[in-house]
């Protein structure tokens, strides 16, 4: 991910899938950080051991290493990585791949789950919250399996998904679901939660309860969920759980903040900072004039203040994209 | 100095016009936040612009405003080190600390060290260096206040200490400053003016002259002057000169001269003027960097960079205004606008301190430097009433300069103290507080000789360098740091370097390397503070926090992850609506 710092901030989406520009949130950065909730190889990675861990953390890396090259370039690549890593662990929940009309490009409303509209006869059932199960660790062991089923096309799948609102998938569970949530994510998720509206009567709807929705793991809702914003996903409880990409990921954004601080920290002392020893080694700087003025009144008394806005403003930008790659990755 | 002049009434005038004026915007500024109903989180919608104006507002102290221009008029180039390391500190903070402490939700360095690692022990230490930095910090604040009004009126210097802490103990006590950004906005906005007036007709009348900084001789006085010495000074000169001590006409010739204080020098126009030791005397000599063998040299110069780079991230005052920015990319933006706000003021404020050399030269004989900012307008402009309301002016940006300062720290520490030492958080016990943290520095400051005011306020950087920049540093980018090391490191800074202020504040501390790292111990004290933290913290592995890793990225996971309670709350309101 550190690799990304000077390119544009990935989006590892598939491409029709793209969102309609406005509909970014207040800070205006976000509009390919909103992938929320599609994008099945964000479950946890956890549950299928070190293999995939493996795989996953070399896909990323592979994925972040294609995000720099620009923007054009990475979409088919990426889309088509993503396609397969993900279409499998559906196929053993969905009836199969192209049974209905492409999805269609929507935008849809603020925090409310829409049916699309070239979609004909929604079903109530797929007005479903948007809740993004989490799985803690251990959860999900049938994933495996699927994970290196045959691919069918995405779109066909997401359809399916669409059609069906929810698929559930029955879980095998080991235990009661995971204990351990930081007081911060609860909250964020029930924030979420309750700020959707829920279909009553809806038998597949998940409930709101997060231990609900926890049993309920394999729950998929495509819907509405387009929007960025605080919203826990997989990746960011991932991160925030302390799993192996988690890990990896956190790392990699406290690595990468660092070295672009210190980076300009060096830079700026440097530049400064040899400027009394260059005084005091030729003293003849001190009586060299430029523009009227000697050189020492004119570094020091007007030239540094516009250097040092300007390295802020370098820093600020380049930190806010480090920073942007960090939550797309983690989010998409 | 006469008393009660014109230019003493009209500064009198404008100083207490400062002072109603700040209260009347935060009486106003408190209705509005009433009127809210969650004032913190109202509070946290300052936007950038804003809020950088209030904490430009607050950073620049009496010592900016008055006492960079004095050094510069003194020192020459070399002082200009002083204007650019209180900017580069804004810097150090965009770079380390600002997005990321914004993240933690923590709004002290107190708060910031038990959130980071779990220690009640560690939290009770920082409270009390939040109280050593802020009373260090306002003993120049008052004695600024002092010299402006002595400077202006003639009165004791006393005086102005004591009514002036009055002033602002009263203000804060009766709430007039919880309001403080639009207050502190104001003020920058005010001590700009004062200082780029001045500076620009100085200017005009600088090019309209002839006259030149590049010569090989002392300054000249431009006129027939009386100074009156209020400290023993040294005096160097070089070239004889004709001087009335004390009615009595002396030759006085090329020599080191002791002046008593109280005494009165009478010089004519044309003399060349005697210069303070320790200060370049020729004017070709002031223009160049590092001429002859002047005090400290390089290695007082890297010390004070040091301490000046770092420190600003230190300052109680500074990092409660970063909380009120909404999210860690403000805080970003907010340090950069500063740099800007920053950077203006002190070109301008370079300007008075060289052009003073031309236009007040008699400071350098009494070495009330400080007073440069305040005097030139009636220099350049007479005494008549152009230059009594000029004076006005920057009599009011020193006092906005000194009020905003010194509410700003009282403030932070009466917070401080109220919360942590008195314990509870009522009303009457912050009032408690603050009469208290008003109260230390005062008497400290009538007992202690003055220092010049960037020099003081260079002591106070370096402790606040050696202490919370590396808690700070390490706490937000070190996974390792634990509360032994934390510790163990703000303790050995935070001793060293107080303790080298302590002795620096005696007065009696001869010259050599000792003496300069004495007066800017930042060379050695930061990287022992760091280098202390580090191994204590390796020794001490096990006593990491098991939330290590969940604090960290919440400082650094930009807020769009959702991982922040501030963030979730505004997220629930806006879903709400």
């Amino acid at each position: 991910m550190s690799t990304s710092i000077d390119g544009d901030s990935p989006s590892m989406r598939p491409g029709p899938e793209d969102d309609g520009a406005g509909d970014d949130y207040d800070a205006g950065y976000d509009l390919e950080g909103n992938r929320v909730g599609d994008r099945d190889d964000d479950l946890g990675p956890e549950d299928s051991g070190a293999v995939w861990l493996h795989e996953e953390i070399q896909r990323r890396i592979a994925a972040g290493r294609r995000a720099s090259k620009g923007r054009h370039s990475r979409h088919e690549v990426a889309s088509s990585t993503t396609s397969i890593s993900y279409v499998p662990r559906h196929s053993t929940a969905t009836p199969g791949p192209g049974a209905l009309p492409p999805e269609p490009v929507s935008t849809p409303a603020r925090g409310l789950p829409r049916v699309p509209a070239a979609w004909s006869s929604p079903d109530p059932t797929t007005r479903i919250p948007p809740v993004r199960p989490t799985a803690g660790p251990g959860a999900t062991p049938d994933a495996r399996p699927a994970a290196e089923g045959p691919a069918p096309r995405v779109e066909g799948h997401r359809r399916t998904m669409l059609a069906g609102g929810v698929a559930k998938v029955p879980v095998d569970d080991q235990g009661a679901p995971p204990p351990y949530r930081s007081g911060d994510l609860h909250g964020v998720r029930k924030a979420r939660l309750d700020a959707v509206p829920i279909v009553p009567g809806d038998p597949d709807a998940p409930d709101p309860d997060p231990h609900e929705s926890m049993d309920s793991r394999r729950v998929r809702v495509v819907l509405s969920e387009r929007r960025g914003g605080a919203r826990p996903v997989r990746t960011v409880v991932d991160v925030q759980e302390g799993t192996g990409v988690g890990e990896l990921l956190r790392s990699n954004l406290i690595g990468a903040q660092l070295a672009v601080a210190l980076r300009f920290a060096v830079g700026t002392a440097l530049a400064l900072g040899a400027l009394p020893v260059l005084f005091a080694v030729f003293p003849e700087i001190g009586r060299t004039e430029l523009l009227g003025l000697r050189v020492p009144w004119l570094l020091l008394g007007l030239l540094v203040y516009p250097f040092l806005v300007l390295v802020g403003l370098w820093h600020t930008r380049t930190a806010e994209r480090v920073e942007q790659n960090f939550a797309d990755h983690v989010q998409d | 100095m006469p008393v009660m002049s014109i230019e003493a009434i009209s500064a009198l005038v404008a100083m207490a016009l400062v002072a109603i004026a700040s209260a009347v915007i935060g009486s106003l500024g408190v209705r509005v936040a009433r009127s809210t109903s969650d004032f913190l989180v109202a509070s946290r919608t300052v936007g950038p612009t804003a809020n950088a104006g209030a904490i430009s507002g607050e950073y620049l102290s009496a010592a900016s405003f008055l006492g960079i221009a004095g050094l510069i008029l003194r020192d020459g180039v070399d002082a200009l080190w002083y204007p650019v390391g209180f900017t580069a500190g804004y810097l150090a903070l965009v770079l380390f600390v600002a997005a990321p402490l914004r993240r933690s939700g923590a709004y002290t360095v107190p708060d910031f060290a038990e959130a980071r690692l779990r220690s009640r022990t560690l939290r009770k230490i920082c409270t009390v260096f939040v109280a050593v930095i802020g009373w260090l910090y306002l003993l120049p604040q008052l004695q600024g206040a002092g010299l402006t009004l002595t400077t202006v009126t003639g009165l004791p210097s006393w005086v102005g200490m004591v009514a002036s802490a009055v002033v602002v103990v009263a203000t804060v006590v009766l709430g007039g400053m919880r309001s403080i950004t639009f207050v502190q906005a104001f003020q920058y906005w005010l001590k700009l003016t004062a200082v780029v007036v001045p500076a620009t007709i100085a200017v005009i009348f600088f090019v309209s002259d002839a006259r030149t900084f590049n010569r090989e001789a002392p300054p000249q006085f431009p006129e027939r002057t009386t100074v009156d010495v209020r400290t023993d000074v040294t005096l160097q000169v070089e070239e004889s000169v004709l001087v009335i001590y004390d009615g009595i006409p002396v030759s006085w010739e090329p020599g080191s001269y002791v002046v008593a204080a109280g005494s009165r020098l009478e010089f004519g126009g044309g003399a060349k003027v005697p210069v303070v030791a320790g200060a370049p005397v020729e004017d070709a000599d002031w223009l160049v960097p590092y001429a002859g063998d002047r005090e400290g040299g390089l290695l007082g110069t890297y010390s004070l960079i040091i301490a000046l780079f770092l420190g600003t991230m230190g300052l109680p005052h500074v990092l409660v205004r970063f909380y009120t920015n909404p999210d860690g990319r403000a805080a970003r933006r907010t340090a950069v606008i500063v740099l800007a706000m920053l950077g203006v003021f002190y070109v301008a404020v370079t300007l008075v301190g060289a052009l003073s050399r031309l236009y007040n030269p008699q400071l350098l004989v009494s070495g009330d430097t400080d007073a440069a900012v305040l005097l030139l307008p009636a220099a350049v402009l007479g005494s008549g009433w152009a230059g009594a309301l000029l004076g006005a002016l920057v009599a009011a940006g020193a006092w906005a300069a000194f009020l905003s300062t010194s509410s700003g720290l009282i403030v932070s520490i009466a917070g401080v103290l109220s919360t942590d030492v008195l314990r509870s958080g009522k009303v009457r016990d912050f009032r408690l507080a603050a009469v208290i943290a008003g109260a230390a520095p005062l008497a400290l400051s009538l007992t202690v000789t003055r220092l010049d005011f960037s020099e003081a306020v260079g002591l106070v950087f370096a402790v606040a360098a050696s202490t919370f920049c590396p808690l700070l540093v390490l706490g937000i980018w070190w996974r390792g740091l634990t509360d032994r090391g934390a510790i163990a490191g703000v303790l050995v800074g935070g001793l060293l370097s107080a303790g080298a202020v302590a002795l620096a504040l005696t007065g009696r501390v001869g010259d050599g390397t000792l003496a300069v790292l004495l007066y800017r111990p930042a060379l050695v004290t930061v990287p022992a503070a760091f280098l202390v933290m580090a191994v204590v913290s390796s020794l001490t592995r096990k006593r990491r926090p098991a939330d290590t890793e969940q604090v960290m990225l919440r400082m650094h996971a930009p807020e769009r992850l959702g991982l922040s309670r501030d963030r979730l709350a505004e997220r629930l309101r806006s879903a709400g609506r």
